[in-house]
């Protein structure tokens, strides 16, 4: 499930970027290195993502080997995912500061598909939401189906 | 009690208004409207200009064919005229260009979810401006040859 989220945020990325490269010219450029940014925050994203959720079926087994009480180990599954809800939205304050900064840059240089080049940087924007939300959903979805491994245990 | 009817009713008026006026814009929209007013302050101040240009090339034409000036030296004076007109034109033109710049970085510091729209139509207006400079500039130029060819003609 993890792979299937951090493919499909790649081939987005990818598929931006070939259109982009068609393009050429220093916007589009600003537009890849947008498109590569907003990659390697979905990476970052991922990974940070996936450790807590190792981090969470860890704890859930030693808390229920230690004999830990359903309630305790719904407490436990609940900090975990807090914190990947904290995570998911502190990445899309990231993405949107990384936008931003290359709307800035890209309106700087002010070429004649200005536009094209800012909506293509919003797109991937768009698309970085987009499917960071829907990793969100898979990675909490594998906390609580941790969390009922264990309860029935 | 009459006035509390008054008051009520002056609510349900305020409120079918708003209901009639649609939801209120946005600061973003607010402020995509100053900038295409800005644009068009623009376009006043060329226009201002280049009739002050166009109306000085006509009097010191008319000036130099009353002195007896040569058709070389009156069409060497239109050409002054036709190149202040021309850096006049690239002036405004610049000025349009930072203006509209400016407005998308303020949009995009707001960052609404219209920002493409708003950027959009602000870059119309700026667009449809820089024609307008344009046509206005070949406008005042056509002027100026006419009067050229008048004192030519005299």
């Amino acid at each position: 499930m993890k792979h299937m989220n951090r493919w499909t945020i790649g081939a987005t990325a990818g598929l931006v970027l070939g259109v982009t490269a068609m393009a050429g010219g220093p916007g589009y450029e600003l537009v890849e290195d947008c498109v590569i940014d907003l990659q390697v925050l979905a990476d970052r994203y991922n990974a940070r993502a996936s450790s807590l959720v190792a981090a969470a079926e860890a704890k859930l087994a030693q808390l229920d080997d230690r004999g830990a009480t359903d309630d305790r180990l719904q407490v436990e599954a609940i900090k975990f995912i807090d914190r990947l809800s904290k995570l998911e939205f502190d990445s899309y304050a990231g993405a949107n500061r990384i936008t931003r900064r290359y709307f800035v840059r890209i309106i700087n240089l002010d070429e004649p598909s200005l536009l094209d080049q800012l909506d293509d940087a919003n797109e991937a924007r768009n698309d970085f939401v987009f499917n960071v939300g829907f990793a969100g959903d898979d990675y909490e979805n594998a906390v609580t189906a941790a969390l009922n491994t264990e309860q029935n245990d | 009690m009459k006035k509390n009817w008054k008051s009520g009713m002056a609510a349900v008026l305020v409120c079918a208004a708003s209901v009639f006026a649609g939801p209120a814009p946005s600061a973003g929209d607010l402020l995509a409207d100053d900038c295409n007013v800005d644009l068009g302050l623009v376009e006043t101040a060329f226009n201002t200009r280049g009739q002050a240009i166009l109306d000085a090339a006509v009097a010191k034409l008319a000036q130099l064919d009353d002195r007896g000036a040569t058709d070389k030296k009156l069409t060497q004076e239109a050409e002054k005229f036709v190149l202040k007109l021309a850096k006049l034109e690239t002036d405004c033109e610049k000025v349009a260009n930072k203006t509209a710049q400016k407005c998308f970085v303020k949009l995009v510091n707001l960052d609404e979810p219209t920002l493409i729209d708003q950027i959009t139509l602000v870059d119309t207006v700026r667009d449809d401006t820089i024609s307008d400079l344009q046509d206005g500039e070949t406008n005042f130029q056509i002027a100026i040859s006419a009067a050229l060819q008048d004192e030519i003609a005299d």
